[in-house]
């Protein structure tokens, strides 16, 4: 017997069947009927091991063996005496009838084998996708907690990567500084240093004079320690010296900025308020004639810090204004993207090469006239946008112009229809 | 296994005749129960449906005694072969000492060939049975039919397994008793080493299958 059939008390369809078994299933009365009519009721059939299968148990003269499949099955016992062809006849009667009957059970059997087994493997399929469910759904659940791991790995290496990127900007910036500040420094000392020279002669020479010296001496000892060049030389050196002490103002009042770069306030601003108070509070130079238009919608907001927005714009205008000769266009334009918010300051000047465009946000590069600019206008308007997690970037062409386009990704606005608008 | 009654001394042993549908396994068996001439041969129990196709098994009992007094009761099944009726193949396919597997030649049969062969091994191993050592015989059927594979085709394919083929066309009886005593050789072999037919029983092989066969 197999495994299947032990474990749900299956009996095999191909085992051998008794008498017992074959006549349970077969109609016993009809069958009665029919033996009762060729033997009298004095009959019976019983199985091998002498159990009553037909019939019921009696005296009797004849007995008839029944085999089924080579062996003795059981027989048939009775007291009526009729020919040997009646017997033979009755013989082959039961022998049909078992066949039959054994025929349609080993056929029933195999059906509920069959049956059991279909059912057993549904089973086994139902409880394998149950447990390949419960897989898949713990393994969605780890991805779920996978991405999310990794989400926040990507956002530290960014933050990582964007500070590395800021403290090798600040390092360029502080060997940028340093020069820039050096130098004037330099020559301010050694100007005060030779300036104090100058004043020990002069300091002589009021003594001289304090002492009554005579007038020839006196006039020996200028013309022999040269104190008129002296003094010549005296005004100059203060002069370049104020000069260069501006110059460190300046950069030093640029890099205030940075300083206020990190400060996170931010408001609702539009752009054309901020570009008005830019223009309010820029002098447009009375040799040039410059028009202004502006092309955004008052009502679209932005969501910013307004004070280092404006000294962006300031910046970009400060270059466009320098950047036209005589006459000539500034626009301020203001449109969406799928990304945010984009920014266009245009100018109709002289335009820059391509390596003067490849240095343009680098610090202390500058292509105005000595005291003119210090080369921080660009650097500082990268670093505010950026900070801010936009990007701004240049299109410039000699004669023709430039392009300032700044994008800007978080938009706020009282109403987004207006915006399109 | 073949099942062994010591007391009744009685060992019964199950062949069971498989392949694809209509490759003619009833054909077979309804072939040897005319050709054969046993000592003991039984009715032969048919369960067709009204178009001759089987729906559960054909059965075909054979019985040899010994010199011992030993009876030994062959026990001939089929399976339904049509696709649908897996789960009573794979029924009947339990418990089977022996395995006639009926090919079809013709030429558009080869997968039907191959997808029931495959069935064969998978059913085989899901009910149990020791697939890569049983008794197998592969009878390639039809060969009375034109649009045949030719049989070095054949051979040449079964080369390389461990089972004899033998070329048949049962419909006019051909190579069905070849196919038979093959599969008794091998029969008598796994059953000469479990139960000692040879020494304890005084059954040779020849004993065994001219007892089955009835003097073929």
């Amino acid at each position: 017997m197999s495994d299947y059939n032990k474990e749900h008390f299956l009996e095999p369809y191909d085992q051998d069947y008794g008498l017992l078994e074959i006549f349970k299933s077969a109609g016993l009365s009809s069958l009665n009927k029919l033996f009762s009519g060729l033997l009298g009721d004095d009959y019976y059939i019983s199985d091998i091991n002498d159990n009553v299968v037909l019939g019921s148990k009696c005296d009797f003269k004849n007995q008839l063996d029944i085999d089924i499949e080579f062996e003795k099955a059981g027989a048939l016992f009775y007291n009526r005496d009729i020919s040997e062809g009646a017997v033979s006849s009755i013989k082959n009667t039961i022998q049909i009838v078992s066949s039959a009957y054994q025929k349609y059970i080993m056929a029933s059997s195999l059906h509920i084998e069959a049956v059991h087994a279909d059912y057993a493997e549904i089973k086994l399929k139902k409880e394998q996708l149950e447990e390949s469910e419960a897989k898949y759904r713990e393994l969605s659940e780890q991805l779920d907690v996978r991405v999310k791991e990794q989400v926040i790995e990507i956002e530290n290496k960014q933050r990582q990567l964007y500070l590395a990127e800021r403290y090798s900007a600040i390092g360029r910036l502080s060997a940028g500084v340093a020069h820039e500040i050096n130098n004037p420094m330099g020559f301010i000392l050694s100007n005060l240093n030779t300036s104090k020279t100058y004043l020990d002669n002069l300091s002589a020479l009021i003594k001289m004079i304090l002492d009554n010296a005579s007038y020839d001496d006196v006039k020996n000892y200028i013309k022999s320690n040269e104190v008129e060049y002296d003094l010549e030389d005296f005004y100059d050196l203060i002069d370049e010296s104020v000069t260069g002490g501006t110059r460190i103002r300046s950069i030093v009042s640029a890099l205030m900025i940075f300083s206020d770069v990190d400060i996170e306030s931010s408001e609702d601003v539009s752009i054309v308020d901020i570009s008005n108070n830019v223009l309010e509070s820029y002098k447009l130079p009375d040799d040039k004639k410059i028009n202004i238009c502006i092309n955004a919608n008052q009502e679209a907001l932005i969501k910013c810090n307004q004070t280092l927005l404006m000294q962006v714009f300031r910046n970009v205008l400060s270059n466009a204004i320098s950047s036209i000769e005589t006459e000539g266009v500034i626009c301020f334009e203001e449109s969406l993207d799928h990304e945010g918010v984009c920014i266009m300051i245009s100018d109709t000047g002289c335009g820059m090469s391509e390596e003067v465009l490849s240095k343009v946000f680098d610090p202390f590069f500058t292509t105005r006239d000595v005291g003119q600019g210090v080369g921080l206008g660009m650097t500082v308007a990268n670093e505010v946008i950026n900070t801010m997690g936009g990007t701004i970037e240049i299109q410039s062409e000699l004669e023709k112009g430039t392009k300032v386009i700044i994008h800007l990704p978080e938009i706020k606005s009282s109403s987004d229809a207006k915006l399109d608008g | 296994m073949p099942e062994y009654d010591d007391e009744k001394k009685r060992l019964i042993i199950k062949v069971v005749y498989y392949g694809p549908a209509l490759s003619g396994k009833t054909t077979n068996i309804t072939r040897l129960h005319d050709l054969l001439d046993p000592e003991l041969k039984g009715e032969m129990m048919i369960l067709e449906t009204k178009d001759d196709r089987t729906l559960f098994f054909d059965m075909l009992p054979l019985g040899v005694k010994t010199k011992t007094g030993m009876l030994i009761k062959l026990k001939l099944f089929t399976v339904p072969g049509q696709v649908a009726h897996d789960s009573t193949r794979k029924a009947v396919l339990s418990r089977a000492d022996g395995v006639v597997f009926v090919a079809d030649s013709q030429l558009n049969q080869k997968v039907n060939n191959a997808n029931s062969f495959e069935n064969l091994a998978d059913n085989a191993n899901k009910v149990g049975l020791d697939f890569e050592n049983m008794a197998i015989v592969i009878q390639y059927n039809k060969r009375d039919l034109p649009e045949i594979e030719s049989e070095d085709i054949v051979l040449k394919r079964w080369s390389k397994m461990p089972w004899p083929v033998v070329f048949a066309s049962a419909l006019p009886g051909d190579g069905v008793l070849e196919t038979f005593k093959t599969l008794l050789g091998q029969i008598y072999t796994r059953v000469d080493d479990e139960f000692n037919l040879c020494n304890e029983h005084s059954l040779t092989e020849n004993d065994f299958i001219s007892g089955v066969m009835g003097g073929q």
